[in-house]
């Protein structure tokens, strides 16, 4: 009988433990807006009014089948689709998007926050109530939020903090310390453009040098005309001829030429009757001798 | 029985109608979509930036045509495939492949023949932290004044980089902001370039660019990436992309790696970056106060960055010797919309003087400042991510 027993107790056991994985009494609502003008964006790229929820639990909990209201009198208005996506890990959070639309998926709510005065979670047989909040009046990005997740104080807050923690040191990071101290950005200004113009000039400097003995060195080595296929130094004669064609060029005293250099594109616009299979042909054998 | 399949047909075609785009449907995404085909009609019938606007224009009209949300459809639905391909927007992953591509289709030639061109194009990017300032002044968030102060650099690709990584929300309105603004540079510059100087400064004529060997062209991309990103190690990603395109090029033995970056892959990019970009404006998010805030930030920011190179230039002169002085009609193509300001330089100078062509000095401050919004673009993200 005792193991029988045991083995009962284990059972039990186990059951209490998965009965309270999926404890939805652990939920608690931890954070709404409901004028979102620049907070995230739901699925599609829209924002919305947004509810967050948060498991105070160590297991995780599935939110499938639960139901949303902003009507007491109508607890059943959202319900929660089932689906694998709608479970919350361990002491984590799960946003329900206010978009008033019937057919969007798990994350989205049947009704929209703009004239919502109050928020209720319901477990799924659609009476028992597991958390509400009253909303107060907000403006635009502002969210009502527990100061600590799970907590019971709430306070209004213009940092919203969808899908993290609620509590935050109050610390001003280097980004928001830079706006403070440099409020009209003449200090961004100076110190940027001093590094753009010190890095180019820089650059500047190197290339100046660059150039200076690349310029040197060509007027260190006189120019001497080669046979293209020998190699061979040209003679005098030739190299005497080369300046002076070279000169009456820059004078512009020079003969017409036939060749034009130009800097517009020369287009040739491929098209089967010009292309050579079409007009090279092979000599037929059979006609050779006429 | 007649009944009900009558009623079953009806209930379906119903349901289909409220799928389709016309039941979606938002004046928003009207408005959205004339948008798109203006963007069409100027790359088309004007030739203004066509490479871009043609695929950002038809993007514009993919992203706004309504759907019934849930079928993995929409730019924003994860698993679709609009989805996948923006993420390379997102994430920053096309900016610096294009930035490979037009580093192996870019002479650096006249810069390094005349490199105090190169300040020039440091010059104009005044224009980003002038749109800086006003974007914190009006309220935007210092990141958020970052990525659109960036605009002012004209330089799509490193708008989109910065903005995705400062302010992802806001980066399809500052992508088509730049473009446009991009695609307007032969209307925005002229007039200013000709009230910030005088008859005499506009017929200056400049020392014809000399000779460059291999061997100094060679070592630009790689003294550049040196000096360059060993001081901004944040501007990496595009830099260090522009410089190895330029190596690719310049070297001579890898003709095929230049050619597919100039070529294929850059068209590629090109093509997915427009689409996407153009896209990701659905009305729902991009038709906000924010964006046409955006819109009058890009224009001013433009406007800045043209005046700081003409004045950069007037002010340069001062200290050059008669016969070396800088055409101050260069300065506008500091800011780097490659190569449309520097065709601005050429067609202005030409006004004035028949004979004096300014398009290769215009090159010259047109590549570096390519090279300059690049570290601007550094040392924003260091100093506001």
């Amino acid at each position: 009988m005792k193991p029988i027993r045991i083995l009962t107790l284990i059972i039990a056991l186990s059951a209490c433990v998965a009965a309270s994985a999926q404890n939805a009494s652990d939920l608690r609502i931890n954070e709404v807006m409901v004028f979102n003008d620049s907070s995230v964006v739901d699925d599609y790229g829209n924002h919305v009014g947004w509810i967050e929820i948060f498991n105070t639990s160590y297991n995780t909990v599935n939110l499938s089948g639960l139901f949303l209201t902003d009507d007491m009198g109508n607890p059943t208005k959202s319900r929660i689709a089932k689906s694998p996506d709608a479970t919350i890990a361990p002491r984590s959070y799960f946003i329900l998007y206010a978009t008033g639309d019937k057919s969007v998926g798990v994350h989205h709510l049947t009704f929209n926050l703009k004239n919502s005065r109050m928020i209720a979670l319901f477990d799924g047989n659609g009476r028992t109530i597991i958390d509400s909040v009253a909303l107060p009046a907000m403006t635009a990005d502002m969210s009502l939020s527990r100061e600590t997740d799970g907590g019971e104080v709430w306070t209004t807050k213009n940092l919203p903090t969808p899908n993290s923690s609620n509590w935050f040191e109050p610390f001003a990071g280097e980004v928001d310390q830079f706006k403070s101290l440099d409020p009209f950005g003449a200090g961004m200004a100076m110190i940027a453009m001093t590094i753009v113009l010190g890095s180019l000039a820089t650059l500047y400097c190197c290339f100046k040098i660059v150039g200076r003995i690349a310029t040197r060195k060509k007027k260190d080595k006189p120019f001497v005309a080669k046979n293209a296929e020998t190699g061979e130094e040209a003679s005098n004669e030739v190299n005497a001829a080369i300046a002076l064609a070279l000169f009456l060029l820059s004078k512009q005293e020079h003969d017409d030429e036939y060749t034009v250099l130009t800097m517009h594109k020369v287009s040739r616009n491929y098209s089967p009757w010009s292309s050579k299979i079409y007009g090279l042909r092979k000599r037929p054998g059979g006609l050779s001798s006429f | 029985m007649e009944h009900g399949f009558i009623s079953f047909v009806l209930e379906h075609i119903a349901q289909f109608f409220s799928y389709t785009a016309f039941a979606n449907m938002t004046i928003g995404h009207l408005v959205m979509i004339a948008v798109g085909l203006v963007f069409i009609y100027l790359a088309i019938a004007k030739e203004f930036e066509p490479m871009l606007l043609l695929p950002i224009g038809f993007g514009i009209i993919i992203g706004n045509i309504a759907f019934a949300p849930g079928l993995k459809i929409g730019i924003y639905e994860s698993g679709s495939v609009l989805n996948y391909l923006h993420f390379g927007v997102l994430q920053g992953v096309y900016p610096p492949l294009i930035f490979l591509g037009i580093g192996a289709m870019t002479d650096f030639s006249a810069l390094i023949s005349n490199p105090k061109l190169v300040l020039v194009g440091g010059a104009a990017q005044l224009g980003i932290f002038g749109a800086y300032a006003i974007a914190l002044a009006l309220g935007f968030t210092s990141p958020e004044a970052g990525a659109i102060g960036i605009i002012g650099g004209a330089d799509g690709p490193t708008a989109i980089f910065l903005s995705s990584k400062l302010a992802p929300d806001l980066m399809g309105a500052i992508a088509i902001s730049a473009y446009s603004y991009m695609a307007l540079v032969p209307v925005i510059q002229p007039p200013i370039m000709k009230l910030l100087t005088t008859e005499k400064e506009r017929t200056i004529k400049m020392k014809p660019p000399r000779a460059v060997s291999k061997t100094e062209r060679i070592m630009f991309p790689i003294i550049g990436l040196l000096l360059t990103c060993l001081l901004v190690p944040s501007g990496l990603p595009l830099l260090g992309m522009l410089f190895f395109g330029n190596l690719l090029k310049e070297s001579t033995v890898t003709k095929r790696l230049a050619d597919t970056a100039r070529g294929p892959l850059i068209d590629i990019v090109t093509i997915l970056i427009g689409l996407t970009v153009g896209a990701s404006t659905q009305a729902t998010t991009f038709l906000t106060a924010k964006s046409i805030g955006i819109f009058a930030l890009g224009a001013i920011s433009f406007v800045i960055a043209t005046c700081g190179g003409v004045l950069f230039v007037k002010f340069f002169n001062l200290f050059l010797k008669e016969g070396n002085k800088i055409n101050p009609l260069i300065g506008n193509a500091g800011v780097s919309a490659v190569p449309d300001s520097a065709r601005v330089s050429e067609v202005v100078g030409l006004e004035f003087d028949k004979s004096n062509h300014l398009l290769m000095h215009a090159m010259g401050c047109n590549v570096a400042g390519v090279i300059g919004s690049a570290i601007a673009a550094g040392i924003l993200l260091s100093f506001l991510s």
